[in-house]
């Protein structure tokens, strides 16, 4: 055994340790020099320089959209034109070493750092011919692809008074959404509606009790479903941090609706359920520079994940420089498993299984770093070299399969120093019960006993059992690899000490049992006890705080997160996500009318079917932004019926930028401005090790109409509708004030300024980690920088009056530069990340096995396990007939499904194909370059979109070894039906479409309808993710 | 600002090498000498401001984008003649990402058909021991270039850098230096905009007309402004990889050598003893493609 | 054997008037197009440089050459001076009508053709292609200066210049073949492209232009020679048919065993493109135009009938027309192959795939160029000589 195995010998606590570490930065051993003059300082302002996009004039700094990578950039500009999109070298998410923060911006300017190929396309997505100017209304039936060109302030009128907007009959408007506006009343409501559903109050006392009021919630027999507010369902797709804070604050606390949404279950949001239910966290990623071993479970980091540009050239370096090896497990080889030591191929769905063997042969060959996973909490941790522990020896009583509490293990609840009791749990400790909080050894590891009376096994045990629930061959078989795939990944992945990490995104996690395989990988984390290690798992350097969460900021969360004098929001939330069906009054009894999802938030795909079935509610109006459900999820064409029937949902806005997928089904279409022309304040991947803050801001001037909002000039936009309907309904947090006394909130801008004010300022109170102030010159570059911009997006009185006085060359230090970082040592300390996430683990979930199926009444489980895919009444699906696995990916240069306009992008790749082993194209007589139909079980052939067109799911074919045989995988973001790839009526004028955005096909449609629901796709129940990768289908020749 | 009035340009051939070992051998006079042709900003970077590496070692690790900046700097100090510019890529570290493509693409505002630095794949195996290869192909820089011999004009030769040029308004567009490459380095420019293709119009949209500036806008390959326009070059022109010249005159690294997400691509000086080129290129590992036709490419392979 | 006997000149009527006002009228509009749009709606591009326009210009260069080569040649050095003489005028004619759309062809296929002089001005003579346009330009003005000569005797009808002329096309000969060699040798010094890089390649476009022109001679001499003196004019369509007959086997003998040692010799890339150029796409204009049309039916004709003045010159007809074939089979498969593999994948776009089919346009202008040169062939045959047509020299 090599001297980095995993093993359970436990370490010598707090004495000396083993050295875990080859540490070496950054992959050039050599010192080099820190900084480089800017060489062309003398050049620079010349005439005639044959060279302007290097002079700091010519830039602007902001952030990449098209994935939700949000890579600082650097936008070059040239005669007010956005020429070139490279990546900031201030940027630690961009460089593997940044420039110093104090690097002067003109040397900077000569600096450009590593891109993707995605974000450098963004020129053409901001330059699309297809963008939207105007405000669009249809003048034909919905879907029908027939426009006007209206105002922007009448349709904001329209939308806002209702009335017999298309000649069908009256159309609710949102002033007869927004009902309940009194904050107070809003909350007693709340609270006593709250009591109804806890059956502390009855039904009839609520309803005499509010009499005068119950015309103010959705239905006045089930309070708890919150007031008539909630039928405003704001449906967002990609909403950054930034926007999504004003999207909430709008939604929430300015209309009073409790419905706004984000995409995340149609993205991965089981893998965030599934880490969040074990540490709280979302998302961790590997310290790639120093990990020795990684295994990307359905993941490729060169092509995906968070995001390419960071995570592609720190695996690079340090696999050839540093000698990473990794294991990439997938059905398809990734550009990534082209790079790995070991590429296993899983039959779809089943990487819970492999997870499982990986778990079993670990536990049964002792390796596993048994010092970690016997600390019972921080203290004994910290003593073992450790930042966290975990519950792993924590007991779990089989009577209810709950935590054994210390009071009901007959101990002594222990005291804090104020003698107040804690909370513990109970662990082992040489065979003798101890609360957990205060335990100071470590505790035993496999525990099976009785204590008080009461049956108890510890966490690790029961997760013993259930690993040894198959042997290793049976999850291989499973998993359709070979039982010496699993023991070998088992084997690597325990001979690197706290260096190896398991990665995954999607792939496990976008199936009906995406939570268990999700948790099932973390666990192998957790066995190797590899959280805050150097090398192992991080949380990540993390962000400055924009939304005024720390005190002394300049702007509070009060008026950033929330608005002042704004409304409380609650109620049922009309996807059911966040909401525990035994809970609300709607329960009657086993199976429930549609699932409820207790555990999950963000779900996606049932908005529009939920709404439509009116269970638990029907909705009346819905803004579409920056997202496209019908194309996006898995079998939502089923929306399309739904969208037609102005009857189902009477009012849809869609904010886009063209004319897409789904918001050709929208009443009107508010034109959108890109992500190069606006603001935001984007979060950083965990996979960046140092504290970094970003802003994006406009880079160029606005292609959208400019208009008038209560007296403001600005180009039409999400904010400028948000404005607007604010002015016409008065709501609150807008207008004067609206961002706290002294600071008004009638312009976009101003929103994001106090956001880059805060970051500006720092965390820390006292104000000691405000940045520097701009000094003359940088104030005259910022200028001249922005001397492109019209008044209606840069006017610097405007943007300086945003924040308070002193802060503005702090400010403006920090728009020079796009980012705020800290220094590079910041990233360790010791063996450990400068940034630690120092928690608890959770291997046993105790809160999801408490929750219960909502169709089945049967209780989750806490452990990871094999389940086999199921539909939303836990029946096995089954699709005889259909003979080939669908699965789906990111090309590199695919942006989602947004890119499509981008032809730089597409010349790699203008058309997406099916790729098939060549096993199954001989089988089945298919060649390289043959178009092939695809044929799910719930989608028989070519489906109508509405226009008189119809879709068909006929693509190239591509035959190829790296694909397993039994499954075909076809790539997103192709195949468009709208965006500028079809003919549209505007003004009674025909658009012509361009063929080339047509090209390619989108799987999704093929992707299988859950029998049980008929309008959605099958959907995990805990996690909410919607299942990509579980349809059976056939192909058919075309 | 375009500078057509300003295209006084040198005779091409032997003629113009020498008058670019003149100019950029004698930095300081040459400014007095030539007016504002752009050898005479390559010749008057003011390279004695250029601190070097050692002393201004600062703490700690230094990314490589920035050490080969320092060296890049280092080496436009000396006569053009000493420098040998050289691009190293690291097989093993491409992941096919094609980010190098597509902003040589941008960087050099190329027309749809125009690529000077494709990455090509290639799947290699059977399932399930399969892999894939990824191999950027920038020109090659030849030191024993074909495409310089069979142009008619001499509208192509080779820098004492090495890098091959191409003088866009000496070319006639015949196309012979592109059958001669045997790397498939050389495009043909036809005319071509990404945006001309999309016919949709209508006052509630963009339009192409106004969607396509960037594409008009002046590249400012060689160091001039090449606006886009009909018949203008370097419409009709033969097009290749420059190593981004026109970056290198400023003291930046080429655009795909910045832009490389894999950190596969390097550039600088092989002269340079100390540089990481010159490292590399020591390696075992090292190979330079279609060897036997003794081009000698100055662009080396590690795999 | 031909049983009538021909009367008088052989006419084609008013066929070939209509045949190039046809092409010209048509291909007119694939001029326009390539004025206006330059070079977009072409397919040749970047991965095949070079397309129809160039083969064409190729096969022009063949018949321009070759038949001067081919004539001079028996008339000066074989002395079957007397009846071939007859149509001196028509052979200078045909090869400066065959040049005009051979230029013109090659001017459009520049991207910048109006920088055509900077060959002129800033040759580069390490170039073969500087010698082909300056040997070109050598040769035409030889051509020109000949065929003044040529007309002036006609019109004092004496044989005054006849020295002169021999001079004249004694010295054209080296310079036709260096001309042919040259346009031979800038495929052939291409390493490149394999299927080119031969140091036989010169040779074969020697061989063609002389198949090509003796097959143009031939057609000529039955088209406009001395019907009144029945057997010599027989006798002569006879040997000129037998000498094309010659060359062509001769030529197909060589090509068959270069084939022959490509296949089992040459590299893989080579074996490619020879197997592109036979079984590409092709394959029809090589086995069906090439060989059935150009090769073995004229073969057949010529050996079955060869004192059929009117089946000799069919058969020559067919060798002038089909030849467009060879340089296309020569010069298109070649390109179609990667230099690296998978390239034609990596990017793309237009001009970046690896094959190559003439647009619309590329077939326009090619009409256009082949109706100008034979209408102005038409024009000057009609204007210059018909006056003259029944006179013989002594
Ligand atoms: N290029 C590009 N990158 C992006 C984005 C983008 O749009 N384009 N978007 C960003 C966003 S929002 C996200 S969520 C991430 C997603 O990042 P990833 O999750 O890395 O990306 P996907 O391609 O969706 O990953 C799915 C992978 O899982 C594989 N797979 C399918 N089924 C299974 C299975 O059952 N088991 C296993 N093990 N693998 C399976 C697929 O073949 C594919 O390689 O990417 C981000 N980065
Ligand atoms: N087959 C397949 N499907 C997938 C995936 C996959 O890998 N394969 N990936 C999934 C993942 S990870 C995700 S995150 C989702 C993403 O799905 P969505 O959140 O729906 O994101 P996009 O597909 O990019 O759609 C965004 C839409 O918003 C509009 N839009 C673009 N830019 C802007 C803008 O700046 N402002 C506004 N207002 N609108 C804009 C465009 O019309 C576009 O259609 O897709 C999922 N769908
Ligand atoms: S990884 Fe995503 S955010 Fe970063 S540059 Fe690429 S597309 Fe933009
Ligand atoms: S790669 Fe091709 S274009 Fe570049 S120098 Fe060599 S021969 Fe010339
Ligand atoms: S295309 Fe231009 S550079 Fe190339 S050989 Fe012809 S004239 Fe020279
Ligand atoms: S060096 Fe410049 S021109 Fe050459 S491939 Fe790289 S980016 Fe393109
Ligand atoms: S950018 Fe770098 S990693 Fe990506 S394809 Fe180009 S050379 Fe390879
Ligand atoms: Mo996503």
């Amino acid at each position: 055994m090599s001297e980095k195995t995993v093993q359970t010998q436990p370490r010598d606590c707090g004495l000396s340790r083993r050295d875990f570490l080859k540490i070496s930065a950054a992959g050039s051993a050599a010192a080099l020099l820190g900084s480089l003059p800017h060489v062309q300082d003398i050049l620079a302002n010349g005439n005639g320089d044959p060279y302007r996009l290097s002079n700091p004039e010519n830039v602007i700094y902001s952030v990449c959209l098209n994935c939700h990578n949000a890579c600082p950039t650097k936008g070059k500009i040239q005669d007010g034109v956005l020429v070139k999109i490279e990546g900031n070298p201030y940027s630690p998410q961009n460089m593997l070493v940044p420039l110093a923060e104090a690097t002067a911006i003109g040397e900077a300017a000569h600096v450009d750092a590593p891109l993707c190929p995605k974000g450098q396309g963004g020129v053409q997505v901001l330059y699309d011919p297809y963008r939207l100017r105007k405000v669009l209304k249809r003048s034909g039936a919905r879907g029908e692809n027939k426009w006007e060109a209206i105002d922007f302030n009448q349709a904001v009128d329209e939308i806002v008074n209702g009335g017999n907007l298309f000649g069908e009959g009256d159309v609710p408007g949102l002033k007869d959404i927004y009902r309940l506006t009194d904050p107070e009343l809003s909350t007693e409501l709340k609270s006593d509606a709250a009591a109804v559903a806890g059956g502390e109050m009855t039904l009839q006392v609520f309803q005499e009790k509010h009499a005068d009021h119950l015309d103010l919630l959705v239905d006045p027999d089930h309070p708890d479903l919150g007031p008539v507010n909630n039928q405003f369902v704001w449906m967002g797709g990609r909403m950054e941090h930034g926007r999504k804070e004003l999207g909430k604050r709008f939604t929430y606390d300015s209309f009073g609706s409790t419905n706004f949404y984000l995409h995340t279950t149609i993205c991965e949001q089981s893998h965030h359920i599934a880490y969040a239910m074990a540490t709280g966290k979302t998302h961790m990623k590997p310290d790639i520079m120093n990990s020795e071993f990684i295994i990307y479970f359905g993941t490729s980091p060169f092509e995906a994940n968070f995001g390419p540009t960071n995570l592609t050239q720190k695996l690079t370096t340090s696999m050839v420089e540093n000698g990473l090896k990794v294991a990439v497990v997938d059905p398809r080889l990734s550009k990534t498993g082209a790079k790995a030591w070991k590429w296993l191929a899983p039959k779809p769905g089943t990487d819970g299984a492999i997870a499982l063997g990986m778990i079993r042969w670990m536990l049964e060959n002792e390796r596993y770093d048994a010092t970690f996973l016997a600390a019972p909490n921080t203290t004994v941790a910290n003593a073992c070299d450790e930042t966290s522990y975990s519950n792993a020896p924590f007991l779990v009583r089989l009577d209810d399969m709950t935590l054994l509490k210390a009071e009901d293990a007959g101990l002594e609840v222990p005291t804090d120093d104020e003698g107040s009791p804690i909370s513990s749990k109970v662990v082992m400790i040489g065979g003798a019960p101890a609360p957990s909080a205060t335990a100071t050894e470590l505790a035993d590891l496999f525990v099976d006993t009785t204590v008080n009376g009461i049956q108890v096994k510890s966490g690790l045990q029961l997760l013993k059992e259930r690993a040894e629930e198959h042997s290793i061959d049976a999850y291989a078989d499973i998993a359709g690899i070979r039982g010496r795939d699993i023991v070998e990944l088992a084997d690597e992945f325990t001979s690197h000490g706290k260096q190896a990490v398991a990665d995954f995104y999607r792939g496990p996690v976008q199936h009906t049992n995406g939570y268990y395989n999700g948790q099932a990988i973390i666990t192998l984390n957790l066995l190797v006890g590899n959280p805050d290690w150097k090398g192992g798992l991080t949380s990540g350097g993390s962000h400055w705080h924009e939304d005024g969460s720390k005190a002394g900021g300049p702007f509070a969360k009060d008026v950033i997160v929330s608005a002042p004098g704004g409304l409380p929001h609650w109620g049922i939330y009309v996807n059911r996500e966040r909401a525990t069906y035994e809970k609300s009054t709607l329960f009657d009894g086993y199976p429930a009318k549609r699932p409820w999802y207790p555990f999950t938030n963000e779900l996606y795909q049932n908005i529009i079917p939920s709404a439509a079935a009116g269970y638990p509610y029907p909705i009346k109006a819905l803004v579409i932004h920056k997202g496209t459900p019908v194309l996006a999820s898995p079998a939502g064409h089923a929306m399309i019926e739904i969208l037609r029937d102005p009857k189902k949902i009477p009012l849809v806005i869609g904010s886009d930028v063209v004319v897409g997928e789904t918001t050709m089904y929208a009443d009107y279409i508010i034109p959108d401005l890109t992500f190069m022309e606006r603001w935001g304040i984007p979060h950083v991947s965990p996979d960046v090790v140092t504290q970094v803050s970003k802003v994006r801001q406009p880079m160029v001037a606005p292609l959208t109409e400019t208009v008038t909002v209560a007296g403001e000039e600005m180009p039409i936009s999400m904010e400028a509708f948000m404005l607007a309907i604010a002015d016409r309904l008065k709501l609150p947090g807008f207008g004067k004030d609206g961002l706290g006394e002294g600071f008004d909130f009638t312009r976009p801008e101003q929103y994001y300024l106090a956001m880059a004010a805060n970051l500006a300022f720092g965390d820390k109170e006292d104000g000691s980690q405000q940045l520097p102030a701009a000094d003359e010159e940088e104030m005259r570059i910022f200028r001249e920088a922005r001397a492109h911009l019209p008044a209606t997006v840069y006017d610097e009185d405007v943007w300086r009056r945003a924040v308070p006085a002193g802060l503005w060359p702090s400010v403006v230090y920090f728009l020079n530069r796009g980012v705020r970082i800290e220094p590079v040592d910041a990233a360790y300390k010791g063996n450990k990340m400068g940034h630690q996430w120092k928690g608890e683990w959770k291997l046993y979930v105790e809160d999801v096995a408490q929750g219960k199926h909502s169709l089945t009444g049967a209780n989750f489980d806490g452990l990871p396990k094999v389940e086999p895919i199921l539909d939303a009444a836990g029946n096995r699906v089954d699709d005889p007939g259909f003979d080939l696995t669908l699965i789906t990916y990111k090309e590199v240069t695919g942006g989602q499904s947004r890119t499509h306009g981008a032809h730089w992008l597409n010349a790699m790749l203008p058309e997406n194909f099916i790729l098939i082993n060549t096993v199954d194209a001989r089988r089945l007589g298919f060649e390289s370059g043959q178009r092939a139909r695809i044929i799910g079980p719930t989608l028989p052939g070519a489906f109508a979109l509405g226009d008189g067109r119809s879709y068909d799911s006929v693509g190239l074919v591509k035959v190829a070894e790296g694909i397993r045989p039994g499954t075909i995988a076809v790539a997103w973001s192709y195949g468009h039906w709208a965006y500028g790839s079809n003919d549209v009526e505007i003004d009674g004028q025909v658009v012509k479409g361009d063929p080339r955005r047509a090209r390619g096909i989108v799987p999704n449609p093929a992707m299988r309808i859950d029998p049980v629901l008929g309008d959605v796709c099958l959907t995990d129940p805990i996690g909410g993710s919607a299942s990509f990768y579980d349809t059976q289908v056939r192909l058919e020749r075309a | 600002m375009t500078q057509t009035e300003d295209k006084t340009k040198a005779k091409p051939g032997p003629t113009r090498r020498d008058f670019l070992r003149g100019l950029v051998g004698t930095a300081g006079a040459a400014a007095v000498v030539t007016g504002p042709t752009r050898k005479v900003a390559a010749a008057t970077v003011p390279l004695s401001n250029v601190r070097l590496a050692p002393s201004v070692i600062g703490e700690g690790p230094v990314d490589p984008l920035e050490r080969m900046r320092a060296e890049l700097a280092r080496a436009l100090e000396k006569p053009v003649d000493q420098r040998r510019w050289v691009m190293v890529i690291d097989l093993r570290k491409c992941v096919g990402c094609h980010s190098c493509t597509v902003s040589c693409v941008a960087e050099n505002h190329l027309p749809p058909g125009v690529v000077y630095r494709p990455v090509i794949e290639e799947e290699i195996g059977t399932f399930p021991n399969v892999s894939k290869r990824f191999l950027p192909r920038p020109c090659m820089q030849c030191e024993e270039p074909p495409c310089v011999d069979v142009c008619p004009v001499g509208a192509t030769w080779q820098r004492e850098d090495g890098i091959t040029e191409i003088d866009y308004e000496q070319c006639i567009g015949c196309r012979y230096c592109l059958s001669a490459c045997p790397y498939n380095a050389r495009t043909f420019d036809r005319g071509l905009t990404y945006v001309e293709a999309s016919e949709g119009e209508s006052a509630a949209m963009v339009g192409a007309a106004d969607a396509g500036t960037y594409e008009l806008a002046a590249a400012h390959e060689y160091g001039e402004e090449w606006p886009r326009d009909e018949g203008r070059s370097p419409v009709g022109n033969a097009r290749k990889c420059h190593f981004c010249l026109h970056r290198l005159e400023k003291g930046m690294l080429p655009a795909c050598t910045t832009t490389c997400m894999g950190r596969a691509t390097y550039f600088g000086d092989a002269n340079d003893p100390d540089s990481l080129v010159a490292e590399l290129i020591a390696s075992p590992n090292v190979m330079r493609l279609k060897e036997e036709l003794g081009t000698k490419p100055r662009v080396y392979y590690l795999a | 054997m031909s049983t009538t006997t021909p009367k008088k000149q052989l006419s084609l009527g008013l066929v070939p008037w209509l045949l190039a006002a046809g092409l010209f009228g048509v291909g007119l509009i694939g001029l326009v197009q390539r004025l206006l749009t330059g070079h977009q709606l072409v397919d040749y591009g970047s991965y095949v440089p070079w397309g129809i326009w160039v083969s064409v210009y190729v096969y022009l260069v063949w018949l321009e050459v070759g038949s001067l080569l081919v004539y001079s040649t028996i008339v000066y050095l074989f002395n079957w001076n007397h009846s071939l003489s007859s149509i001196k005028a028509q052979v200078y004619l045909a090869a400066l009508t065959t040049l005009t759309p051979a230029l013109l062809l090659i001017a459009l296929d520049l991207g910048h053709p109006l920088r055509f002089w900077k060959t002129i001005v800033n040759p580069n003579f390490g170039s073969l292609m500087t010698w082909m346009v300056w040997l070109h330009l050598t040769y035409l003005a030889i051509l020109l200066v000949k065929l003044y000569f040529v007309l002036k005797a006609r019109q004092s009808g004496g044989t005054q210049y006849k020295s002169l002329l021999k001079v004249l096309a004694l010295v054209s000969l080296p310079v036709g073949l260096a001309l042919i060699g040259t346009v031979g040798g800038i495929f052939g010094v291409v390493a490149a492209r394999p299927l080119w890089q031969q140091s036989v390649l010169p040779l074969y476009f020697f061989i063609s232009a002389l198949v090509a022109g003796s097959a143009l001679v031939t057609l000529l001499y039955v088209l406009f020679g001395p019907v009144k003196e029945r057997a010599e004019y027989r006798a002569t369509a006879r040997k000129l048919g037998m000498l094309t007959l010659g060359l062509l086997l001769f030529g197909a003998v060589a090509a068959a065993m270069n084939g022959l040692v490509t296949f089992y010799a040459g590299g893989p890339a080579r074996v490619e493109a020879a197997r592109l150029a036979l079984f590409g796409p092709f394959w029809w204009s090589f086995w069906l135009v090439h060989l059935g049309l150009g090769v073995a039916l004229p073969v057949v004709l010529l050996y079955l009938r060869p004192n059929a003045p009117r089946t000799v010159g069919f058969a020559a007809g067919l060798v002038v027309l089909t030849f467009v074939a060879v340089p296309l089979n020569v010069i298109i498969p070649a390109q179609l192959t990667e230099s690296l593999e998978n390239l034609g994948e990596a990017f793309s776009g237009p001009g970046l795939e690896l094959s190559y089919f003439p647009t619309i346009e590329e077939w326009l202008v090619t009409a256009f160029a082949l109706g100008l040169g034979l209408g102005l062939f038409l024009l000057a045959q009609h204007m210059l000589l018909t006056p003259r047509a029944t006179t013989t020299e002594a």
